[in-house]
């Protein structure tokens, strides 16, 4: 698997071709400019997106895959989810950290704020659901990084 | 050609215009030798000139097209590269001046890579379009977006260019 950045010049961007770079994995990163049929949003930003990178690598396959990072952090992201499915991607994986939430309110913030839901259902961390938006369809996959009682 | 656009007043139109985006009182465009080469200076009010290849590039080129299209008249305007040089104080008097020629019935086709030049451009003229053009699988594909589009896409994370 390799990522191509859906907006070159973020700062997380560079951040993680500079990174690329140290750790000699530049094979992992995508330059052309050919859309994925799949999204990865970071919604919380550095060190999701270098995790992500060596993922990818990791995975080492021909396919790539996009990634955004978007100016609307934590479950904030879920009211534009509609925007990216509008954008013709089929897959979308939202990346967001737990931090001091309880896991039922990220639960229920996704289910009340990303508009087009239509079936859903939640296992160990992740948030699978369908989302129809106009003429576009995307299947939705949430995951939750963290630990299961934020107070640990 | 040259005597043919003074004596029709552009050459005085276009250096009062230009005049609004630098801080001199540009009155006339004249062609006089330099160096035994003809060439253009920008004529002020205290009879001080300045040659117009000293001026910097984005001026240069706002000042050449702004002639070019007063004298020439056309229906269709075809501009590759439209932001090149130009800081955005040029870029905004740009905009306005497209923004004119539009309202005169002119057709206005810009090319640019700087989202700033496009969504600077599609929010001061009128009717504008933002139109990305793409290539899959050998078909040319076009997508159009407004200026606020362009901004609430790179908000999440999406630049329209990648």
């Amino acid at each position: 698997m390799k990522v191509r950045f859906t907006d070159p010049s973020h700062r997380l961007s560079q951040d993680l071709v500079g990174f690329a770079k140290r750790l000699s994995i530049m094979n992992a990163l995508v330059m052309e400019p050919v859309k994925s049929r799949a999204l990865i949003v970071v919604a919380n930003g550095s060190p999701d997106n270098r995790v992500l990178l060596i993922l990818t690598h990791t995975l080492d396959g021909e396919k790539h895959i996009d990634i955004a990072f978007p100016k609307h952090k934590s479950v904030s992201i879920f009211d534009y989810i509609h925007r990216y499915v509008t954008l013709g991607y089929e897959y979308i994986l939202i990346v967001i950290d737990q931090e001091t939430m309880d896991l039922n309110h990220i639960i229920n913030e996704f289910h009340k704020r990303v508009q087009g839901v239509k079936s859903s259902k939640y296992i160990n961390r992740v948030i699978h659901s369908e989302v129809i938006y106009g003429v576009h369809k995307s299947s939705i996959y949430v995951v939750i990084n963290g630990v299961t009682d934020p107070g640990v | 050609m040259w005597t043919d656009l003074a004596n029709s007043g552009i050459t005085s139109k276009v250096a009062s215009e230009v005049s609004k985006v630098v801080a001199e009182d540009f009155i006339d465009i004249p062609a006089e030798p330099f160096g035994g080469i003809p060439s253009l200076f920008m004529y002020r009010s205290d009879r001080f000139r300045v040659r117009v290849s000293d001026l910097g590039d984005g001026i240069q080129t706002l000042i050449i097209s702004m002639l070019l299209t007063e004298y020439l008249n056309p229906d269709i305007i075809l501009w590759d590269d439209v932001e090149s040089h130009m800081i955005p104080r040029t870029l905004q008097y740009l905009s306005l001046w497209l923004s004119d020629l539009v309202g005169r019935g002119k057709q206005v086709i810009l090319t640019t890579h700087s989202l700033e030049a496009a969504t600077t451009i599609a929010r001061m003229a009128r009717d504008a379009s933002i139109v990305r053009l793409e290539l899959i699988n050998g078909e040319l594909c076009s997508q159009y977006f407004s200026a606020d589009d362009v901004d609430r896409l790179k908000d999440l994370g999406i630049d329209v260019r990648a």
